[in-house]
This record gives C-alpha cells, structure tokens and sequence, in this order.
C-alpha cells in the first residue's frame, strides 16, 4: 500500500516526518519497505511559461521555445508536438540530474542542438520518473507560477510510504484506516472526508431494481445511479494523489471510484447505465452466481469462463455486465460518451473472491481487498464520498434512490479483557488508562471497565478481534513491544532428554569431516534424464504434481543424484574427493527414507576407495558403539558395476550397500577424470536402530606378545574375501590376539597379475609365554592352508 | 702414596680434561676416550705397574687410580650435541581435512544454545498432511500461505511441509498426554515451498522452538531469543520486537537484529535486519494439542537457518549454499 503522507494529513495533522512515521508504522502495524521523497526525486524542476514558440532554422520537426521560469527567459529547443504557446509546463534547468523511467539517470547541460543554444529542456512525465506514457510533453491546463517548483506545485512536496499491510489488517489499505492508526499511536484527533448528503425527498427519474439471489457470498451490495455525468480527465489535484499511489489516471469517473477505494479501502464500480436494458426507466441489477462456463468479457479485453460458486452482477436481461469483487465487464465500461452511471458499493465475501481469482488467475486492486474481508458498513460512506467528488469534478446529479441490501452484517463480539491476564500473557502491567486510550483510539467500544478489566467492543472493520489474545495484541503493538521486559522463563525445569538420533547424525557428521569427507546438501529435486543416468526407473521415484520446473520434477530418491552431478560439473577437477550427505531420499508413492549416503572418488585404484569407504565405516561403528560393519552378499544394483556390490551389515542387520558405480553411469556423467567412484549408501534409521556395544576394560597382555607377518602371492583375481574366510578357519584363537591383512602389494617383482598379500598376526596366549616352536608350527600350517587356495 | 704416583695421576687426570674439552667433534672425542680409557690406554699404562709395588703402596695407589678411572669414565660419557639445521618455515601441509557444511553447523549450534536453556531437539517428516502443517496451526482454506501455487503438493492431502511449524502440535499434545510439562522443544530440518531465486531456494531449512507450561510469557519469549541472538552472533547483537500477523501466535511479532553501532563502511550489517517471527501460541493452536488455554500459555519462534548464516558469512546468494562447490564448502572449515 503507498500512502502519501499529504493525503492522511488531511485526517491526522501529524507533524512527524515522512521516515519517522514509517518507522512509527513498523513499530506498531506495518512494515514499511521503502519510501519516495517527492520533493527530491523532483529536485530542480521548475514550472516554465512558454512565452513564444518559432520555427527551427535547421530541423523541421523541432521548435524554439522562449520560456518565462520566473527570475528570467530562457530559449529551448524542443521536439514535441502538442508543444503551443501559453502553455505551463515542466522545465529542467541544466545541471540538474533527471531520473527517467527507462534509461540512466541523466544530467541535464546547455547544449546546442543544430546551431541553436538549448538552455533547458521541456519534459515529459517519463522523462522525469513518472511511468505514464503521455504523446508529448506535460502540459499543465491551468495557470502556473513560472519559476515555481514541480514538486510542490504539482505533488504537494509528497512523501510516500510503502507499507507492507498484513492480510489480517485489509483496513489498512486505505489512507483513513491508516490515518486511524497515526491517530492511535500518536494520541491524535481524526477528521472524517467530507460527504455528499443524501436527500430523500428528492424525485429521481431512474429505478434501479436490486436481485440478490447469491445470498451467501454477497454481504451488502448498495448502488446509486448518477446523471450529468462529464467523463473527461481529472483535476491536476486527483490525478496527482492516484500517480503518487502508483494508479494511472483515466477519467473523471474511473478516478474518483480509485480515489474513494486509496482514501476509505471500498472498491467501488461504476457501470455506464445507457448499455444496460431497461422497462421505461426501471434497471434491473442482479448479483447471481455465474453459470458454468458462462463466459464474460472484462474490461482488459480478456475472456474469462467462469464456473459457479463465481459471483457475478448481471443486467435485467441476465446477462452478466461484470466479475463480482475483481473487474467491470467490457460492455458496460465508461467511455467518453457516458453521461449517466449506476455506482456500486458492496461487500463481496473474502474466501469466494479469492477462489475465484486464484482460477482465473486474476488479481485487482479490488479483489486485493475483498479477498481479506471488508467491512460492510463501509458502503454507503464511500458512496456518498465518491458522489461528493463526482459532484465536485464531473458535475454529477444524483438520479435514483440509493438501493441497499444488507445479508449478512459483521456480528461484533464482546470480549471481556482482564488486567490479570494482560500481565499474565505478557509479563508485564499496562496501566488502566493506557488501555482505555488505546482502545478508544482504535474505535473499539468499551461497555462496562471496572477495577479488574473491562469489555471490549472491537469496531465493524477488525474481524480478525475475535478473543482476548487478540485484544491484547491491540495494546501491545500500540502500547510497544519494545517497553516489555526481557526476562527468562522461570519455574521447574526438567533434564532435557537427548535426542538419540539427532546425536548420533552429529558425531556422523565429526567423525566423517575428522576423516576428510565433505559434508553435502543438494536441492533434493531432479529431471527424468538424470534419474535415468543412474539407470533408476522414474516410475519408482516420487514425481511432484506441481514442479517449478521440468529440471526439477522429481524428488531424490538417491543423494548420489547430487554428487555425481558435481562430480562431473563444479566439482569436476576435484578427481581425490570424499563427499558424504545425510538427509531423507524420496520414494513413490509417498515414502522418505532417513539416509547416509558416502562417496569415495580417485583418479587412482578403485580398490584403495573401497578401502578408504570402509574405513570411513569402520570410524562410524566406532563413534556410534556398533559392532564393526561386516560386508555380506553380493547383489547388483542399477547403477552399480555388475558383481561389485555389497551388503552393509552391522551386527544382524543388514543397512545397507557398498557398490562400485558402473562405467555406463560414468561416462553417462562424461567425466574425464576421477573415474573411480564406490558409494555407501545406508538406511540411517536402521543402523541407529542397531543395537549398541558396551565398552568393558580388557587387560593388556601379561605373557610376551609376539608380531609375525605372512605373506603370500596369489593372482589377482583371487579374491581377498576367500583368503580371510579361510585364515579365519585356520588360525587359533587360543594363540592369536588379533590378526589382519597388513598390505597388498602389486608390480615388480612380482609376476604380471599377481598380488602380494601381508597378513600381520599377533601371537600371544592368555596363561603362558608361548614358544618359538609353537609359533613356527601355527605359522606354517597357516602359509600351507593358504597356498591351497591359490 | 708414593709422591711420584701421586703426581703421575695429577698429571693423567689434567692432561685427559683438558684433551677432552678441547675435543670438538664425536671422532675426536672418540679419540681422546680411546687414548685414555681404552684398554691399551695412559690409564691401563699406569696400571701396569700395581703388580709389582708392595701391598701397602698397592692399596693405596690402586684405589686412586679406580677414583681417577671412574672420574674420566664419567666425564667421557657424555655426548656431544651436534646443532642441526631444520627450516622451521616450511608450510602446513595442504591441508586433506573435510567440512560439516555450513548449514548443518549452524543448525547444531542453535540447537545446542536451546539446549542450554534445557530444550529437546525434535525432527520430523518431510512428507506431512494438511492437518499438520496447516489446520492444526489455525491456517484455515482461505488463508493466503495456504494457496496451492506455494507449496509442493504430492497429493491433495499431502505435502512437502513449507515450515517445521508442523512438527509442533503433535508433539505438544503427545508431551501433554504423557504429563512432560513444561514442554520446551526445539526442531530444526529441511522445509520446502514453491519459490526460488537469491534468496530463496525451493528446499530450505528452519528452527522452531516452543515454550508451554502456565506462566511462561511474552517477557520470556523476548528474554529467551535475546539470549540466542547473543550466544550466535555476539554481545554486540542487539534484538528489537515488532508487530506481525501469524494465524497460529497472537500476539505476534518479528524478530528483528543489529550490530550496535555498526556501519557499512566497516564491511559489516548496518541497520536492523529481519531474523524470524514468534508470538504466544494462539489459543486455538493449544486447544488442538489438546491443552486448555485457559490454564497453560505459551510461546513459539520460527526462522530460516540460511537467512542467519548468509548474515553472518555475508554470503550474497542462498544458491552458493547448496552448489557444493568444494572451494565454497572449504571456506567453512569450523564444526
């Protein structure tokens, strides 16, 4: 909403300044967003006289202007053609900067323009930031004071205030709603506009003959039809006002409806009466629901198929003339020629104005309003504004009995508001006084204010005061959030409980960036063509109905999605990468899945990722007290080298997989370099859910320990798996501590396709020193056992 | 002691000191222990005669010359300390650490300050119904958040859920249920609407946090998020309080921050900046969580996470914080 601080002046004489008052909005309702200073957005313009008008010597399409602006006379040249001698107009002097709607800021200089010396320029109101396309310059139709400044002779000095008013406050998108607001937090008296009187006894040559036959959704509907219409441009005042609110004038009578709708918050509409049927000089007027598929054409030359549940005003012949509560129909429009109209003030229900302008996908200043709710008692007071001013710049005579039908007036609650409960609810006193101030200032009725609390009326237009909260509310914004306490909450206090899993995700989060990995977070959003890169079947994916875009149809169902995207786009010269996400995967029809996903990229041996992910699993079961991760089954998965995956089990569960991602997903990502990837991909929620080992002391060893290695050579195809199955057979437990592979080693010298494997045990027994012999024999019946093998 | 013995040992022990000290490098100190010590020594000379002196003699001269021996031994024990030559000014490493990206940081930093205050952290589905996210939370049909364009709907009842707000009457009316007053719970996660640009991103992240018990006031609340404010960005963060309309808090307010006298020019956040909303949760909102509000009261706030880190990081676009981009995510190497 743009207020003009000029125009609530004229309801509150607030002396505070233009940045102050927004403030003071902010503070208590509204956010201001920004603010225009008229006067500097104008600085330098001054009002010229234009004394003479001749002939280019060199240009037949430009003239020389001799211009009076008051201490002198200058000579413009200028381009216009409505250009004419004894006009007022706008004049930038040079060295003044112009800020014109299209374009760079421009600073004005004494030019020549074919020979002849420029010592100015006439402008247009685009030229000067004001976005109304005009054929020619702006020309003033009434007498002036050369010399004086644009700003204030035609925009009052203005300064306008752009509040962001919240959806339960539509009374504030108005000039008087807000003024009420200046008045309560300022304690200051508030005028009401001026209004034409209505006369009874006056005889009216037209009948308008109301049908309400969409009770529900009409509230009141009140119209007058006017004669002597002039339908011409506004006064300079009234387009002025529209302008600085951002509303483009059209006419007398398009202006003064938009004018009553900024000054009081009621849309008004006016049809042209002449293109309505009639019975002798009775019109009948009609708010019906519409047909379905009944089609309509509005006033920005759109067609519009309406389905029913629509409001719609309809003519004596049913016809519908315009969308109830959103825009006039086409028909019916003012247009030059108009002299008589039928005015309508109503109250459309808020929820079905909306319904229907989010089907139509079609917004107005007016459904704006209607669709937060509006008060019903506010349309006559703006029809008879709207008449005055009508009166005042188009000549209007009244020519029907104002027709008015109430259905449904705004049931006002009584609330009863203690002084306890403000203090309870706030923690802090407001006195008696300030309350009853605040209250009265914001028009709400108080009936009965004892020692302990009162009762509050709220006024006809704050439907959103509906309880005792709500009351409080009232006082608070107005009385100052600010003047609260600071205080922390008292009372019992109960050990929080932790939050198992949460902790569990965090020392995840730790022990992972401890050993290097990143931690990633992906819009979870991806296109059919990338699910399909990673050979996923889309059908099993979670589409979204209503995506933002086609990129971003689908919900993940795998944070691999993500990351092997970097990998191959922003990441893609980062070929040594260790990348880990934690967050929920996506499944049709409607599942989500708490998941970890970890990827190990090399530009290296694949099998030195798989160790280095199984690392990274071994620190995870140590930080989370699980038993260490076992690796199971084979299975394949879609996107995964065939035979290269395996299960993830941890104690008796099985939580996930380790794969090796495929070659065809590889270059499906056209990735040049970094090409070995290994992913662990585990249901949180399952390996949370494992159950946890205990830490128990074990005593260091008492009898000598002793550290043997074994090597072996065995070809490469040999898997590592078969020779700890078979060693785990072989080896005593009684005299063997711990043992486990040490190193692989590959190349020269060995053979071509061989790999040596060095298995380190460690020798010791709980009762004895063990002897060189007794190792001896252990060791070789180990290196025979597996030779077998290979 | 024979005067000649006795001069002869005063003359070996003088003559091995000074050879010793002057002796620099291990060869030449090697050398000197090997000219006095060794087993062909000046020591093992002056040994040699013992056998042939008389007992007396013997005795006397043999005990001084162990004294004489041990004395050396001792002094050629010792080591000497080469100096070298190490360049102390090479540099780190290039460091192979990894990163908790920003937001998950942020997050478990806020939700330990709640904690401090003895909040539980609480998490939720992504996936909710209409009732959580919106009717429990007084947000009726007509309520313009509510308008489908806004969020992702994945049917007509279900939803990607647009605030973590949804976590919240469930969990106050399971708490209630189970008697665990007062309740003060606080819950972080992933949220989603239908918008994105600079700063806004489809998928984006919240905290909520949540007071009931039956005194707890807007003082509090004030108390409660000044003091979150000043453990997250400083001492210096002041906190500021304005109206706002939210359907499920009333009285409601906006959660407004600044650096105490802080200017642009100094490269910081000058001016208030917006945090978040919170208010005393609306009557209707307990009443659905089963809880009389005319016997409890509390409060609720709610912010974005990206909001705070890009304030505080004066990170320009919300877009950077989910590139990826490992240069972007190693600027951000504090847990």
């Amino acid at each position: 909403m743009n207020a003009s601080l000029a125009w609530l002046k004229e309801f509150v004489a607030t002396t505070t300044p233009g940045f102050e008052l927004g403030e003071k909005f902010r503070m208590t309702s509204s956010e201001a967003e920004g603010i225009t200073n008229w006067k500097e957005k104008l600085a330098g313009l001054v009002i010229g006289h234009v004394l003479a008008v001749k002939p280019h010597p060199n240009a037949d399409r430009l003239r020389v202007a001799t211009v009076d602006i008051g201490t002198e006379k200058r000579t413009i040249v200028c381009g216009a053609s409505n250009l004419e001698e004894g006009q007022y107009v706008i004049v930038a002097l040079p060295g003044i900067t112009l800020h014109p709607v299209v374009g760079e800021p421009m600073v004005m200089r004494e030019t020549k323009i074919r020979d002849v010396q420029s010592q100015g320029m006439l402008c247009a109101l685009e030229e000067i930031g004001i976005a109304i396309a005009s054929p020619g310059i702006f020309v003033y139709p009434e007498t002036l004071k050369p010399g004086a400044s644009v700003s204030s002779t035609l925009f009052e000095d203005d300064i306008v205030i752009d509040l962001d008013i919240t959806p339960n406050r539509p009374d504030l998108l108005s000039h008087f709603g807000l003024a009420r607001e200046v008045a309560a937090f300022e304690r200051r008296k508030l005028s009401e506009p001026t209004i034409a009187p209505l006369e009874h006894s006056h005889t009216h040559q037209t009948h308008l003959e109301l049908t309400l036959s969409h009770h529900k959704d009409c509230l009141r509907y009140s119209a007058i039809a006017l004669n002597n219409v002039q339908v011409k441009p506004s006064p300079w005042w009234l387009q002025s006002r529209l302008i600085r609110c951002g509303i483009r004038p059209i006419n007398t009578v398009v202006d003064v409806t938009n004018y009553v709708m900024l000054e009081l918050g009621q849309p008004l509409h006016a049809f042209d009466l002449d293109t309505l049927p009639k019975q002798k000089e009775v019109f009948g007027i009609a708010v019906r629901s519409a047909k379905p598929d009944e089609k309509i054409d509005l006033l920005d030359d759109s067609t519009r198929t309406l389905i029913a549940g629509d409001i719609v005003i309809a003519d004596g012949n049913d016809k519908a003339i315009a969308l109830a509560g959103i825009m006039g129909g086409k028909h019916s429009a003012i247009s030059e020629s108009t002299t008589r109209i039928v005015l309508e003030s109503a109250t459309f229900s808020g929820p079905q104005i909306r319904k229907t302008s989010r089907h139509l996908g079609l917004r107005s200043e007016a459904s704006l309003r209607f669709e937060k709710g509006l008060d019903t008692e506010l349309t006559v007071t703006a029809l008879k504004r709207a008449l005055y001013l009508l009166q005042q710049v188009a000549g209007a005579t009244v020519d029907s009995k104002l027709v008015d039908n109430t259905v449904h007036a705004h049931q006002r609650p009584r609330i009863h508001v203690s002084f306890d409960r403000i203090h309870q609810l706030l923690g802090v006193r407001i006195s008696a006084a300030d309350c009853r101030t605040i209250l009265l200032k914001l028009n709400f009725d108080l009936p009965s204010f004892t020692k302990s609390g009162f009762d509050a009326v709220p006024p006809t237009w704050r439907h959103d005061v509906q309880q005792v909260e709500d009351v409080i509310e009232e006082l608070i914004r107005i009385w100052g959030y600010d003047r609260l306490p600071y205080t922390l909450p008292t009372g019992a206090v109960k050990a929080p409980a932790l939050n198992q899993s949460v902790n569990d995700k965090r020392l995840i989060r730790h022990a992972l960036s401890a050993a290097g990995f990143h931690e990633t977070v992906h819009q979870p959003f991806s296109s059919e063509q990338a699910l399909e890169k990673l050979n996923l079947k889309p059908k099993e994916a979670l589409l979204l109905p209503n995506p933002l875009s086609q990129e971003t149809s689908y919900l993940n169902p795998t944070h691999l999605l993500g990351m092997l995207a970097d990998c191959a786009g922003i990441n893609s010269s980062y070929t040594e990468l260790l990348l880990f996400e934690i967050g929920k995967v996506f499944k049709a029809p409607l599942a989500e899945q708490e998941t970890l996903t970890l990827l190990v990229r090399t530009g290296g041996q694949a099998e030195q990722a798989v160790r280095q992910l199984k690392a990274a699993l071994v620190r995870i079961s140590q930080v989370l007290s699980l038993p260490q991760p076992t690796y199971t089954s084979v299975k394949d998965l879609p996107y995964a080298e065939k035979g290269h995956t395996l299960t993830i089990q941890v104690g008796n569960t099985e939580v996930g997989h380790l794969s090796l991602i495929s070659n065809e997903v590889v270059s499906a990502y056209k990735m040049k370099r970094g090409k070995e990837l290994v992913a662990a991909i585990i249901n949180l929620e399952l390996l949370l859910g494992s159950s946890r080992l205990q830490t128990f002391y074990s005593a260091s060893p008492v009898y000598p320990v002793s550290v043997r290695d074994l090597t072996i050579t065995v070809s490469i195809a040999t898997s590592l798996d078969s020779l700890t199955t078979k060693a785990a057979q072989v080896i005593d437990k009684d005299i063997v501590r711990d043992w486990h592979i040490a190193t692989i080693f590959t190349g020269k010298p060995l053979p071509e396709d061989h790999k040596a494997v060095t298995l380190r045990l460690t020798y010791n027994a709980a009762d004895r020193t063990l002897s060189d012999e007794e190792i001896r024999k252990h060791h070789d019946r180990l290196e025979k056992s597996l030779k077998s093998i290979t | 002691m024979n005067p000649k013995h006795n001069e002869a040992l005063t003359l070996l022990r003088t003559e091995a000191q000074a050879s010793w000290n002057t002796s620099k490098t291990p060869t030449e100190r090697e050398q000197v222990r090997f000219e006095y010590l060794g087993r062909k020594g000046k020591l093992a000379e002056l040994m040699k005669v013992l056998p042939s002196l008389d007992s007396a003699e013997r005795g006397a001269y043999g005990s001084a010359l162990n004294v004489l021996k041990h004395e050396l031994g001792s002094l050629m024990s010792e080591e000497v300390q080469v100096s070298r030559t190490v360049d102390m000014s090479v540099p780190a490493f290039e460091p192979a650490f990894g990163t908790i990206h920003p937001i998950s940081a942020i997050m478990e930093e806020m939700t330990n300050i709640f904690s401090e205050l003895s909040f539980e952290v609480v998490e939720g589905s992504e996936i909710v119904t209409e009732e959580e996210n919106f009717e429990s939370l007084n947000l009726d049909s007509n309520h313009p958040a509510r308008d489908p364009q806004d969020s992702f709907y994945l049917t007509t009842e279900r939803l990607l859920r647009t605030q973590t707000t949804s976590i919240q009457v469930g969990e106050m009316k399971k708490r209630f249920k189970r008697e665990e007053l007062p309740i003060r719970i606080v819950m972080p996660g992933k949220t989603y609407r239908r918008e994105a640009d600079q700063t806004h991103s489809a998928m984006f992240h919240q905290i909520d946090a949540v007071m009931v018990d039956t005194q707890t006031t807007f003082a509090d609340l004030k108390g409660t998020l000044d003091y979150f404010v000043k453990r997250l960005f400083g001492d210096q963060v002041e906190t500021r309080f304005r109206p706002h309309n939210f359907p499920f808090t009333e009285p409601s307010a906006e959660l407004d921050i600044r650096w105490k006298g802080a200017s642009e020019k100094e490269g910081k956040h000058a001016g208030w900046l917006e945090m978040g909303g919170c208010g005393m949760i609306h009557p209707n909102v307990l009443k659905r969580a089963g809880i009389n509000p005319k016997i409890y009261q509390g409060w609720a706030f709610g912010m974005s996470l990206e909001r705070p880190l890009m304030v505080r990081h004066h990170i320009p676009d919300i877009r950077l914080l989910f590139s990826n981009n490992i240069q972007f995510l190693d600027q951000f190497p504090q847990p």
